[in-house]
């Protein structure tokens, strides 16, 4: 006769783990690094796996000196090593990843209690650590390998930054007057914007990918619909009713602020962080419009051309609040309330 | 076992056929589409022809030809078919859940490459009869239009359509739940829910009936409320069905004898919710010679008055068999003309259990006349029986019954969630009504009893019989025949395990479902009225996962069914903050398990709920005693 283990209900769980749940984000970004590297050769690949490699490695000397269990096995470090990565231009020495991982785990995650205790997103606060201490070269956009004019034979692909070609993005044609506004469509279509074929960060080039893994994501139950798309409606119809400088519609001005930027990676990746989004579903709607709101202002009013991830890590430090004020209606507490007052 | 043997030949054939049809697919799609661009090309040779245009697109130097896109699709898409096949080809050579798999990734592989090689025949066709339009010297006649299209198609058109019918009915797919599912989906919901796996292997097989013990044991509390008194004393000899408990208070359910034979003991013993319960232990003779009680029989209910009716349920001992057990008289008689819906319960949501299921297949006749009987009591005008859409023939059974009786009740066809069966959550998916949080279900005018509860009502009022028996789903992995049985109530867990081959591989015996059943610390303990299933989990089946750090997904809020916050009020909880997770509606906490058992983290969710709702209630009596 065995012993039976007893244990309170329910007594079935589901598969969901942390490291599923984060093996789901990698899946959804693997087409982002492949295309990366389409885009920017290989050393995008080498960027991203020094990124990923030493946010790992942070965490589990953290866990080690500070003598806690290590959390690496839930794979939330790889998750932020592949963000920060993707929001490098790929012309950022290779020691620049090194840094942001070391302020992105150690300083934002593991110093205010590790995964879910965060106040801010780590990758992003990792970017905009990067963007302000190192800006000439957080700025140098690079071009695809397609665009850049040179021949694409294989040897490029496995070239150095001296192959690479820098220029402008959509975004800095966009923040400059009136002569230069109408040079966009010269040099980047709108379809060139969705597929990716434009200068910026390794991961937000291509919006069609990107929302091809929101659309795993979704269907995976790994995020919902409420963040990602009230944050892209609000940039859609702001952008449509701004008065922006002669030489564009108004419809293509909102398309290119639309698929150009990080607003895509931001919005499906970025906004939408466990530990630093709210968890009522109201609330996940407020952040969504906020995000959106100051995204546009920053990009409009700003000094900067791109305004998503400061917004985004504006918006996180309200998070709780939102969670507090947005506390939903139990089912059937509506009526008891009228009654009770 | 002689299933077992089809199976297995199902088995070999299906391989068989998958390997021929992986065979001729390579056929069809190395053979060469000859003339349609003057140069021989094969499918595999636009493949990789296309593959480097891919890379070129980004440059936009090519232009596409429609249909060498459409071929090339296609081709990429039976590509990953073939893949599919062949791992679920490897697959089917395992044991267990493998085959299973095998079985849905052949199903979803044959399906696609069907349709992908009718498209990829039509396309052909029309190459072929464009090309004889145009004088093709190849293409001279009708005849030649179907010969030039490679063989391999038509051949894997009927393979792909014989494996696919194949596999349809190993996996017995339900064309009408399928039909059921398509009609709820404007109906009245409620928020939330989960989906687990619901491991209904039992709902195939008939209701055995189990031969009561030697020794049967009636624990003295085996409901909500006060416990009974014994009305016998040690060496009386009882009858079957002669009441041997009882009592006065307000709410309580007296207790009967399922067997006859004599009293041996009065004595603590082991109870399924975990403490040791004065017990009657009745040895049995076998002789099952009933009481003058049962003799009595009832031909037309509806000469009783409601009260009658009422007693009768009293007396007979009948309580509520969904696992709540709350005395059924007491229900009717506070729901008497108050109510005006009378709802049944059929959804059994809970995953392993089909007990329900099953009595609704076996026992129509009784259940419709057991409604009945109770709509004519408490005076409502209208009945409801919700079944899960995952039940297609239980709800073609009782719809049958329903018209062989000409009544007015009416099936609703429910989502197969989890927690369907929960009462405010029924009543929401029915009728469309919210139950006001502190509120009774009678407060909107419904009333909601279980399938059981309703045939043990029609057997109390129509044979005179009490309360005796419940079916019990014996199921999981710790046991070689799962089964429903019909059990005497009294008799020991254990006698009911032996019967279906228990083995002591099991780690955790649950009386119930698996997520809201008592996990039991021992089998001497009895069957008890308002046990519904009885559980054996072996390792592969209980969750040992340690619990980590919350990553606020927000999955617990998105399915909880009463619109609470479980993770804050976990927080809250852990700080010992009772009265913010009273205001957080913890008290409103329906203990379904939905947050336990989706949270990531594996956090006990569930429990910090239960806590904060035992501590909000010792606060409350704190302040009412201050007060006085």
């Amino acid at each position: 006769m065995s012993k039976l283990f007893v244990s309170s209900s329910p007594h079935i769980k589901s598969d969901h783990s942390t490291s599923s749940v984060m093996f789901d984000v990698i899946i959804a970004l693997s087409p982002l690094i492949i295309t990366s590297v389409f885009f920017f050769s290989f050393r995008a690949l080498i960027i991203i796996a020094i990124s990923v490699v030493s946010c790992v490695l942070f965490e589990y000397l953290y866990c080690l000196l500070m003598k806690i269990p290590s959390s690496v096995g839930d794979l939330s470090a790889v998750v932020t090593g592949i963000l920060l990565a993707l929001n490098l231009p790929v012309t950022v020495p290779v020691w620049l990843p090194i840094i942001g991982a070391a302020f992105a785990i150690i300083v934002v995650k593991m110093l205010f209690g590790g995964i879910g205790k965060n106040v801010v997103n780590p990758a992003l606060a990792g970017r905009i650590f990067l963007f302000v201490s190192f800006s000439k070269m957080m700025t140098n956009w690079a071009l695809p390998i397609g665009k850049s004019g040179s021949n694409t034979s294989l040897m490029s692909l496995f070239g150095s930054t001296s192959d690479i070609v820098t220029g402008a993005t959509p975004l800095s044609f966009l923040k400059n007057a009136d002569g230069q506004i109408s040079m966009i469509s010269n040099n980047f279509s709108i379809s060139d914007c969705f597929v990716g074929t434009i200068g910026g960060c390794l991961g937000e080039t291509s919006a069609l990918l990107i929302i091809l893994g929101g659309i795993y994501l979704l269907i995976r139950g790994v995020i919902t619909w409420r963040i990602p798309v009230c944050y892209i409606t609000t940039v859609a119809l702001i952008t449509l009713i701004l008065p922006h400088a002669t030489g564009i519609s108004a419809f293509s001005y909102m398309a290119y602020n639309l698929f150009s930027g990080g607003l895509m990676l931001g919005a499906i990746f970025m906004a939408t962080d466990y530990s630093t989004s709210p968890i009522t579903p109201k609330g996940q709607i407020i952040y969504g419009i906020g995000c959106g709101l100051l995204t546009v202002f920053i990009r409009y009013f700003g000094g900067y051309p791109e305004g998503v991830s400061f917004a985004i890590f504006l918006m996180n430090f309200f998070v709780w609040f939102i969670d507090k004020k947005t506390m939903p209606k139990k089912f059937g507490g509506v009526k008891h309330e009228e009654e009770a007052i | 076992m002689k299933r077992r043997i089809v199976v297995k030949k199902n088995l070999l054939i299906l391989q068989i056929s998958v390997a021929i049809s992986l065979l001729f697919s390579f056929i069809s799609f190395l053979s060469p589409v000859k003339e349609y661009t003057g140069q021989v090309k094969s499918p595999a040779f636009l493949l990789i022809f296309n593959l480097g245009k891919i890379f070129s697109y980004f440059e936009q130097q090519i232009v596409f030809s429609v249909i060498d896109d459409l071929i090339f699709a296609l081709v990429l898409i039976l590509l990953i078919c073939y893949i599919v096949y062949f791992m679920s080809l490897f697959l089917s050579f395992g044991k267990g859940d493998n085959v299973d798999y095998a079985y849905k990734g052949i199903f979803a592989a044959s399906l696609s490459s069907l349709i992908c090689y009718i498209i990829l025949f039509f396309v052909y066709l029309n190459i072929n009869i464009s090309m004889l339009r145009l004088g093709s010297r190849v293409m001279s006649s009708y005849y030649n239009v179907f010969l030039k299209i490679p063989i391999g198609i038509y051949v894997n058109i009927l393979l792909t359509a014989y494996i696919l019918v194949k596999t349809l009915v190993y996996l017995r797919v339900d064309f009408t739940e399928i039909s059921y599912n398509l009609q709820i989906f404007m109906q009245n919901h409620f928020k939330g829910g989960i989906h687990p796996d619901y491991h209904k292997n039992t709902k195939f097989r008939r209701i055995k009936n189990l031969n009561p013990s030697d020794v049967m044991i009636y624990p003295l509390s085996q409901h909500i409320g006060a416990m009974c008194e014994p009305l016998v004393k040690v060496g009386d000899t009882v009858k079957m069905g002669q009441k041997i408990a009882d009592s006065e208070a307000a709410i309580s359910s007296p207790i009967h004898a399922t067997v006859s034979g004599k009293v041996i003991k009065i004595d603590d013993w082991d109870h399924p919710i975990g403490n040791r319960v004065k017990s009657i232990f009745i040895e049995n003779d076998h002789k099952d010679t009933p009481d003058k009680s049962l003799s009595n029989k009832i031909d037309d209910y509806k000469e009783l008055e409601p009260e009658e009716i009422i007693s009768i349920v009293h007396e007979a001992g009948i309580v509520g068999l969904g696992g709540a057990t709350f005395p059924s008289h007491i229900k009717m008689q506070s729901a008497m003309n108050k109510t005006d819906i009378l709802i049944i319960n059929g959804a059994e949501c809970e995953p392993y259990l089909s007990r329900d299921h099953r009595m609704m297949l076996e026992n129509p006749d009784e259940l419709i006349e057991g409604i009945k009987i109770i709509a004519h009591t408490i005076k409502a005008k209208k009945a409801y029986i919700g079944i899960e859409t995952n039940k297609p023939n239980a709800i073609k059974a009782v719809n049958k019954a329903i018209s062989k009786y000409k009544s007015k009740m009416k099936v609703k066809v429910l989502h197969t969630k989890y927690p369907q069966g929960g009462e405010k959550q029924l009543i929401k998916a029915i009728t469309g009504r919210v139950v006001p949080s502190g509120k009774l279900p009678i407060d909107v005018g419904c009333c909601v009893f279980n399938i059981d509860t309703c045939i043990a009502v029609y057997n109390a009022v129509k044979n005179s019989t009490p309360l005796m028996s419940c079916v019990v789903t014996v199921a999981g992995s710790g046991v070689k025949n799962e089964q429903n049985y019909n059990v005497r109530i009294g008799t020991p867990i254990k006698d009911v395990l032996n019967a279906c081959g228990y083995s002591d591989k099991t780690k955790k015996l649950i009386m119930g479902g698996p997520m809201m059943g008592t996990a039991q610390y021992s089998i001497e303990s009895p069957v008890i009225k308002g046990t519904s299933g009885l559980l054996c989990f072996t390792e592969q089946e209980i969750a040992f996962d340690e619990d980590v750090a919350c990553i606020r997904c927000g999955k617990c809020v998105n399915v909880c069914p009463m619109n609470l916050v479980p993770s804050y009020i976990r927080l809250y909880a852990g700080e010992k903050n009772f009265e913010e997770c009273k205001k957080l509606g913890a008290m409103d906490c329906i203990e379904c398990g939905c947050c336990s058992y989706i949270c990531p983290a594996k956090l006990p969710l569930i429990q910090y709920l239960r806590l904060s709702k035992v501590k909000i209630k010792n606060l409350e009596v704190r302040a009412k005693g201050g007060n006085n």
